[in-house]
């Protein structure tokens, strides 16, 4: 899963520092795997270097991890080109557009669109693979088949998630 | 609506085939197309997919000349069907549109070969003429051998390869499928897909395919989600 | 449309020509008795009027200031006439005495020739007997055998008739003769009019029935048909394609069943002729109808059949998407009560009118059938709504699950529940019409010896004033068999009839004064079966004054031919007014009354009816049992219970029978009263006998086998192999 948009996104719904940021990383996509202060830190310094977001003042306190950052109009066009790109078919596919819907939740965006432009995504690449079939000899259709199915299968959940995204919004909002 | 029918012209002037402007259909309490407008270009094969009850037969219904919308306009090849009388539409079928459902829905007492030149004996062709078309279909679609037998004795593949061949035999403009693989498992399906695409691609004839399958969306140049009685925002964007 | 398509469409599948051919047999069962009543009604007139010589048409006798007798002279062109019963071995007939001018021009019906006094024709019916019988037994009484009365006079082949020619002079001084100008050639009135109306009337009773029969029998497999007519609207036949389509499958099915009518028509003729009309017998001519006739007829089945078709096809007319979804029915309102009303006002309007002998007869004859036609399909038109009505209650009250699913067709779908058991509703009101109007007469008497009245098998005749008695009286004591001879005097008072005590003793008349003379209520006692009462008791009486013999009594042994040669001897010395009769066969003689033959025609047509609409009720049940196999597979596979399944159908017919039989048997007796009081000759209704409640069980239970029948299809057709959706 890309993990910079992500806590870009993050940032985008209101979390300030880093203590808040992990907290509410974990919440939503640590349940498996918490995320380490050391990637939170390392990713928030990329993301000033690249002018995605900026420092907005301390809070009173020591230390880090009480900067206040914020996202800058570069770090929200990105965001919003991350969230409507569709993905690649990939291994990462299912955790990637997981968090682009929650985020699109979060900062009341178009969760089902996201999911409709993946679909189409994915049409568009079965649609290819359907036509090379067509001319491909039968070692191969069987590997394009197999590619297809896998498609398929990405597809199904994306319809899963999409008949799920009201009870994922009403649980989002009693997390806030 | 102030506009008046357009009179069907021997050669359109823009390459779409079918539009569909602001549909809206309702059935009693139930809001079944909310304003959809589609085109579709000659000559394209377009899936429609969508959940079930998102509107998608209805709206198949609404584009084909089967059910009239509550308001909003088809033109299908020049004619806006939504202005016909329902005997016009029923003679606008006959001639210009073919139907393929997902039960086929083969006359169950009639042979395939009947089955098959039926609508063109119902357009007033003679018997002869009609067999010997509708055989060459069915041979085209490699059923030749089951040209005597009953849809009831053929196995599932077969008999919507013959509802295929009947769709075609009349040289409609565009075909309507709806879940034409659904009860078929995916060898099968795959079967008859092939076999209607490559027949409608040789003629140039337009097809609009209702499936929840991606593998069979899969075969068409381009799809439509419908949600809610409305296109999905990706979708809209006209022609491929 | 090609024809081949036509041809595939409609007749292409294997339920459709079944369905067709079941169509067409019920359209061939009521072509069949169609034609015959048709048959029946066109001759009527004709046959009345070749009959019509049986009846005096001349005006009364008058009377001069002496209060004498007028006498006619005898003219060329006049004919006197008198009718009155006779009777031989049990048999009641007419006798017609006629007289003419020696040199008479009158034309005599059926081109006979002119009869010579003492000389008669008689019918062939009645030749038998005369020549089966010694002729002092019958013969005696005519004369001379002139020849046969050919068929052209006779209005059926077993009409009993004699035409007798007596002296003009004698003839005349009977006040009962009427002079005519010649004999005429049409039918009385009443009788043919009131017949008329029966034959209408039946042919509704016959063929209601017979025409819901045909429309369950279209039920048949209409749920295939649905589904292969909804694909073929898809591909592109507009409704009025489908319209004809409809049509010409009704029409194909009318043709076939119209000419297979004519078969039927051929097989029921000789059963048909042989039930007596009017009095007789039917020749086989009078029920046959022309070959143009009949072809006009069928010709007019088959169109109407097809129109019908083409406008319900056009109407209900379900789109091309029909099959995918059951749609509901039109809805039924209080309008569909409106025909009944009609009918009734119609009906009871044109009976009232009849009754006063006003208007136009052809007129009142259409207005009573049509009316009466009216009101039968009235309740089938309205039955649907009484049954939504009750049904809603009903479905408020519905508790178990049967009743769940039964309230819920029967709410849904009143239309169709109810037509399952309108034939049988239609029968009830049917039979209920038919049980009234014989319930007006007294059913059959059963004339039994009593003390007080006449002895059965005693020959009474009445003595008119130009008669010798002591001829008659002689003549009867020597007739072999009699065992005492009676004469029956006028009393002092004029208006008494007075016979001696031991006489009445003798006779068995109880409760006897001491006087010598009793005067007794002659007429009661011979006639009191036929107005189910008693003489009044014998009174003290002076003597008679003079010999004026009133009645002669002759007891017999009670044989047959004693009987009948008694009477050929009174009937020969004397000249009685009436022919000598027993109180057995005056009894009798009331059964000739039209409305007596009426229950025997009555009683077939209820058969009829009611066989009919039980199978109208087992192809309804069993076809709807079919038709919602899918519905019923599943009830069964989520867990109801088979037992259930049949009551929920059991409930779906219980409910629109039960509260539609009693409104229709109500129905049923209001018309019945309407025509009998109207139509009737001072004839009243009274509570139907047996033969009633009979047929009412009867009709009732048939409808409870015909449900049940169809439980077996529906287990059979609910085994968990019909939820594969195929």
């Amino acid at each position: 899963m890309d993990k910079a948009p992500t806590l870009l996104g993050l940032i985008a719904d209101g979390a300030s520092h880093g203590y808040d940021l992990k907290h509410r990383y974990d919440a939503y996509f640590g349940v498996e795997r918490p995320i380490a202060f050391g990637q939170i830190y390392s990713t928030i310094a990329r993301m000033i270097r690249d002018g995605y977001i900026e420092a907005l003042g301390e809070e009173p306190g020591a230390g880090p991890d009480r900067k206040r950052y914020g996202v800058t109009a570069a770090g929200r066009d990105h965001l919003r080109h991350w969230l409507s790109t569709p993905d690649e078919p990939s291994p990462t596919l299912q955790s990637n557009l997981f968090a682009k819907t929650v985020l699109a939740l979060l900062l009341d965006d178009d969760a089902d669109g996201l999911l409709d432009v993946q679909r189409h995504a994915h049409l568009a690449r079965m649609r290819d693979l359907t036509t090379a079939k067509q001319h491909a000899p039968m070692l191969e259709r069987l590997a394009i088949d197999h590619a297809l199915f896998q498609i398929e299968a990405d597809l199904r959940w994306i319809d899963l998630a999409s008949a799920r995204l009201a009870d994922m919004r009403q649980e989002i909002l009693r997390n806030d | 609506m102030t506009d008046t029918t357009l009179t069907p012209t021997a050669h359109t002037t823009t390459t779409a085939l079918i539009e569909a402007t602001d549909l809206h259909k309702s059935f009693g309490p139930t809001q079944a197309l909310r304003g959809i407008d589609l085109t579709v270009s000659r000559g394209e094969v377009l899936a429609v997919m969508g959940p079930s009850g998102s509107g998608k037969s209805t709206l198949l219904h609404c584009i084909a000349g089967v059910l009239p919308p509550d308001s909003g306009r088809v033109v299908i090849d020049g004619t806006d069907v939504t202005r016909l009388s329902a005997d016009e539409r029923a003679r606008f079928r006959l001639s210009t549109v073919g139907f393929v459902f997902q039960f086929g829905q083969l006359l169950p007492d009639l042979s395939a070969l009947d089955n098959v030149a039926l609508p063109l004996l119902m357009g007033g062709m003679s018997r002869r003429s009609a067999t010997k078309q509708a055989r060459d279909w069915l041979e085209r679609l490699d059923l030749g051998d089951q040209a005597a037998k009953v849809p009831g004795t053929m196995s599932g593949g077969q008999a919507q390869r013959v509802a295929i061949a009947r769709a075609l035999v009349t040289h409609p403009s565009v075909v309507f499928a709806d879940e034409p693989t659904g009860s078929l498992d995916s060898v099968a399906g795959e079967k008859v897909l092939t076999a209607m695409l490559n027949a409608v691609r040789e003629a140039g004839t337009t097809v609009v395919l209702i499936t929840h399958d991606p593998r069979t969306a899969a075969y068409a140049d381009r799809e439509v989600i419908v949600r809610d009685g409305r296109l999905s925002g990706a979708s809209r964007g006209g022609a491929a | 449309m090609r024809p081949a398509a036509a041809r595939m469409i409609v007749f292409g599948a294997s339920g459709a020509m079944r369905r067709l051919m079941g169509i067409a047999a019920g359209i061939a069962l009521g072509t069949g008795m169609l034609l015959l009543l048709l048959g029946a009604f066109m001759h009527m007139p004709e046959r009345d009027a070749r009959g019509g010589w049986t009846s005096a048409r001349g005006d009364f006798r008058e009377f001069d200031e002496q209060g004498e007798l007028i006498m006619p002279e005898p003219t060329r062109d006049d004919v006197l006439v008198r009718v009155t019963a006779d009777y031989a071995r049990g048999n009641a007939f007419d006798r017609v005495s006629i007289a003419t001018a020696p040199d008479t021009a009158v034309t005599f019906p059926g081109g006979l020739e002119p009869l010579r006094p003492g000389e008669y024709y008689a019918s062939p019916a009645l030749m038998d007997l005369i020549e089966q019988y010694p002729s002092d037994e019958l013969a005696d009484r005519y004369g001379t055998l002139k020849g046969v009365l050919p068929d052209a006079v006779l209005k059926g082949p077993d009409q009993m008739v004699v035409m007798v020619a007596r002296d003009w002079a004698l003839l005349a001084a009977d006040p009962n003769a009427r002079v005519q100008a010649g004999f005429p050639g049409d039918g009385p009135r009443a009788e043919s009019m009131v017949y008329r109306v029966i034959l209408g009337v039946g042919a509704v009773a016959l063929l209601v029935p017979v025409v819901l029969l045909i429309g369950t029998v279209s039920q048949l497999g209409a749920a295939a048909r649905r589904e292969r007519y909804a694909t073929v609207r898809l591909i592109g036949a507009g409704r009025r394609t489908m319209a004809y389509l409809a049509a010409i499958e009704m029409g194909a099915a009318a043709l076939v069943g119209g000419v297979a009518g004519i078969g039927v028509t051929a097989l029921l003729l000789p059963l048909a002729a042989r039930l007596p009309i009017a009095g007789t017998r039917s020749f086989h001519a009078d029920l046959s109808v022309s070959v143009p006739t009949a072809l006009g007829a069928i010709a007019i089945l088959v169109l109407l059949c097809a129109g019908i078709s083409w406008w319900r096809s056009f109407r209900d007319d379900g789109g091309a998407l029909g099959a995918t979804r059951e749609r509901p029915e039109k809805s039924v309102s209080w309008r569909r009560s409106i025909l009944l009303v009609i009918g009734l006002v119609l009906f009871s309007g044109s009976a009232f009118m009849a009754s006063r002998g006003a208007g136009d007869e052809g007129m009142l004859v259409l207005g009573l059938v049509f009316g009466f036609a009216a009101v039968t399909f009235g309740i089938v038109v309205a039955g649907s709504w009484i049954t939504k009505v009750v049904s809603a209650a009903y479905a408020r009250r519905a508790r178990s699950g049967f009743s769940l699913v039964a309230a819920g067709r029967l709410s849904r779908h009143p239309r169709a529940t109810f037509r399952s058991v309108a034939g049988v509703v239609v029968a009830v009101f049917l039979v209920s019409v038919l049980a009234g109007v014989t319930s007006s007469v007294n059913s059959f008497i059963t004339s039994r010896e009593e003390p007080g009245l006449l002895p059965l098998h005693a020959v009474s005749a009445d003595v008119d004033e130009w008669s010798d008695a002591t001829a008659m009286v002689a003549a009867a004591e020597a007739t072999e068999g009699v065992s005492e001879v009676i004469a029956v005097r006028v009393g002092p008072q004029e208006e008494d009839t007075v016979i001696t005590h031991q006489e009445a003793r003798r006779l068995g008349i109880p409760d006897l004064p001491d006087s010598q003379w009793v005067a007794v209520d002659f007429y009661m006692m011979l006639s009191a079966d036929m107005w189910s009462g008693k003489p009044e008791p014998a009174r003290a009486s002076a003597a008679p004054v003079g010999d004026n013999v009133r009645y002669i009594v002759a007891v017999t042994d009670g044989q047959a031919s004693t009987i009948d040669r008694v009477r050929t001897a009174l009937d020969v010395t004397g000249r009685t007014t009436y022919a000598p009769v027993t109180r057995a066969e005056y009894g009798s003689a009331a059964t000739l009354d039209i409305t007596h033959q009426l229950a025997l025609l009555s009683y077939i047509g209820m058969a009829i009816a009611v066989g009919v609409s039980a199978i109208s009720l087992t192809v309804a049940t069993v076809s709807a049992a079919l038709d919602r196999k899918r519905t019923f597979g599943l009830l069964r596979l989520s867990g109801m219970p088979v037992r259930d399944l049949r009551r929920t159908i059991a409930v779906e017919a219980a409910m629109p029978l039960g509260v539609t039989l009693v409104a229709s048997a109500g129905l049923g007796f209001l018309v019945a009263y309407v025509m009998v009081v109207t139509l009737g000759h001072d004839l009243y209704l009274t509570w139907p006998d047996e033969r009633y409640w009979w047929a009412l069980i009867g009709s009732v239970a048939l409808a409870a086998l015909a449900v049940s029948g169809s439980f077996g299809v529906v287990r059979r057709s609910t085994e968990m192999t019909s939820t594969r959706f195929e």
